[in-house]
């Protein structure tokens, strides 16, 4: 009885560290410029990409690692073949999430300040949560989760005297209007999915790695559900048309809110969201990176996410 | 997991990540701005709520102006002479006065999609901006904030329904309609400034 109790809160953790992991940097970067109409067909289609994605990488890692690699050669080759390929795109993911959040910043927080502060932080941050054990990300991404559904709900709810009907209007678009954002929105969602399914697999208590893939879907639904709520917000404040000339077209949807006469511009809210999902993001990714290492090199592991953040500082710096 | 407790003080450290801060005090606050056409180009207004710090409750109101080819350049001219920095972060009012069509009013729209200024400034036209600046306000501390309360009131009362903030009208592209005022006569009901709609076609003022 209380294994199963223990199952379910396992579960609703993973359920929002997905959910988290999924929204990530993809709202930051959101493909909104020249999409116009094929922007809602398109990022429907890349939610249904990114769980068939997670589900087959899930199951390709459960393969190589479900047991000690020791003994078989052929099939430690294939398996430190596939960590390697995981391992850069963990990286690489890593970088690209904490980059949008240190741009971000410099964009519209610290346009004539430093982000060298600010950069350092967010990598120790990062680097941090990557280091302690699972269940204290788990934790992390549970309340953040919470957090951050509680403050879309608010401004969508606070934002819908500034939606205009026409802008909810739904067209049919064509195909290359689809494809074009397809390919972009695909290269957001479906590529993370690796580290993610990767860290999964890797971190599930061996017995019960069956129970992961139904969080890994649900979790991955409850992402996606977040940023529809966000991208709806942006459209209909907006219409598609405006919103694809604005950069972070969220954000400033969020802006024109109002809390009666003298409350304006809550956008401070948001920065939540943006800040927790890049975080649990970059978070995953040195996580995944960290137990890929630790999987073959079990002594070298843990300075992983340490040795992970400085690498992204220093291509920060240099970018 | 003890760890875990330091990432909040993390996330409180970023409250100090922000370098070359600047006081209130070092700004200036613009609380609306107009554009007129002029012989040269453009006429830029900026309307300036003062407060003393003797007599908190008191406000005195300046109006800057500077004239050029265009807009930046009459930005340029109006901060000339000024001990401190044009804040444009509070502006609530935009005015667009006659002439301003066709390029001139692609540029002010243009100025007015600033990152500092915010999304959603109300924009009006006047026959005069400097003039409906300049003459001030009967019951706020400036036109700026006085306006959009008009404008309000007009929604609440009346049942207009106006979009006439930037970025209803940004999203509109070159064909929009804005309300237009009048400047501050005492002898007038506040509310009677609000003088009907200015409707734009393609850049270009249809109907008064």
């Amino acid at each position: 009885m209380k294994e199963n109790e223990a199952r379910k809160r396992r579960g609703l953790h993973q359920i929002a560290l997905v959910a988290l992991f999924m929204v990530g940097n993809t709202l930051l970067r959101f493909p909104w410029t020249n999409a116009e109409a094929g922007v809602t067909v398109s990022f429907l289609l890349s939610g249904i990409a990114a769980i068939v994605a997670s589900l087959a990488v899930y199951a390709i890692a459960r393969f190589f690692f479900r047991r000690q690699l020791h003994g078989n050669l052929p099939r430690i080759l294939s398996a430190a073949g596939f960590a390697v390929v995981t391992g850069a795109v963990a990286w690489c993911c890593a970088a690209r999430s904490a980059g949008d959040m240190v741009q971000f910043m410099k964009d519209l927080l610290l346009p004539s300040g430093t982000v060298i502060p600010f950069s350092v932080l967010f990598l120790l941050a990062a680097a941090l949560l990557a280091r302690i054990p699972r269940r204290g990300i788990d934790l992390f991404a549970l309340l953040g989760y919470v957090a951050v559904t509680v403050a879309v709900g608010v401004l969508f709810l606070r934002g819908t005297p500034q939606f205009r009907a026409e802008y909810g209007k739904f067209e049919i678009p064509t195909l290359g209007a689809v494809g074009k954002s397809l390919v972009r929105l695909l290269s957001e969602t479906v590529l993370p999915m690796l580290p993610l399914a990767v860290y999964l697999a890797l971190s599930a208590p061996a017995p019960r790695q069956n129970s992961v893939s139904r969080p890994l879907a649900v979790g991955v639904v409850a992402g996606f559900g977040l940023m529809f709520l966000c991208a709806l917000q942006t459209l209909l404040t907006f219409g598609a048309p405006y919103a694809a000339t604005l950069s972070y077209p969220y954000l400033r949807a969020v802006r024109v809110v109002s809390v009666g006469q003298y409350a304006f511009r809550p956008e401070l809210i948001s920065y939540v969201l943006d800040y927790v999902a890049t975080l649990v993001r970059t978070a995953i990714c040195l996580a995944c990176l960290r137990r890929l290492i630790g999987r073959f090199l079990p002594r070298v592991g843990r300075p992983v996410p340490i040795v992970g953040a400085i690498g992204i500082f220093i291509y920060l710096y240099l970018r | 997991m003890k760890r875990l407790w330091a990432l909040p003080l993390l996330c409180l450290l970023f409250a100090s990540c922000g370098m070359n801060t600047t006081e209130p005090e070092q700004l200036y606050l613009v609380s609306a701005i107009g554009f007129d056409a002029a012989e040269e180009g453009v006429c830029v207004v900026a309307e300036v709520p003062l407060t003393r710090e003797t007599e908190a409750d008191k406000m005195d109101v300046c109006v800057f102006q500077g004239v050029g080819q265009n807009i930046p350049d009459a930005l340029d001219q109006m901060k000339k002479g000024l001990g401190k920095r044009l804040f444009f972060g509070h502006c609530a009012l935009a005015v667009l006065g006659d002439g301003m069509e066709a390029d001139r009013l692609r540029a002010a729209l243009d100025f007015l999609a600033d990152e500092e200024i915010p999304l959603s400034i109300t924009v009006v036209s006047a026959p005069n901006a400097r003039e409906l600046l300049a003459r001030g306000s009967l019951s706020a501390p400036a036109a700026g904030y006085e306006i959009p309360d008009i404008l309000r009131l007009q929604t609440r009362e009346a049942g207009l329904f106006l979009q006439c903030r930037y970025y209803e009208i940004a999203a509109r592209g070159s064909d929009f309609t804005i309300p237009r005022f009048e400047p501050n006569d005492p002898e007038r009901a506040e509310a009677d400034r609000f003088c009907g709609l200015r409707t734009f076609r393609e850049g270009r003022a249809v109907t008064e």
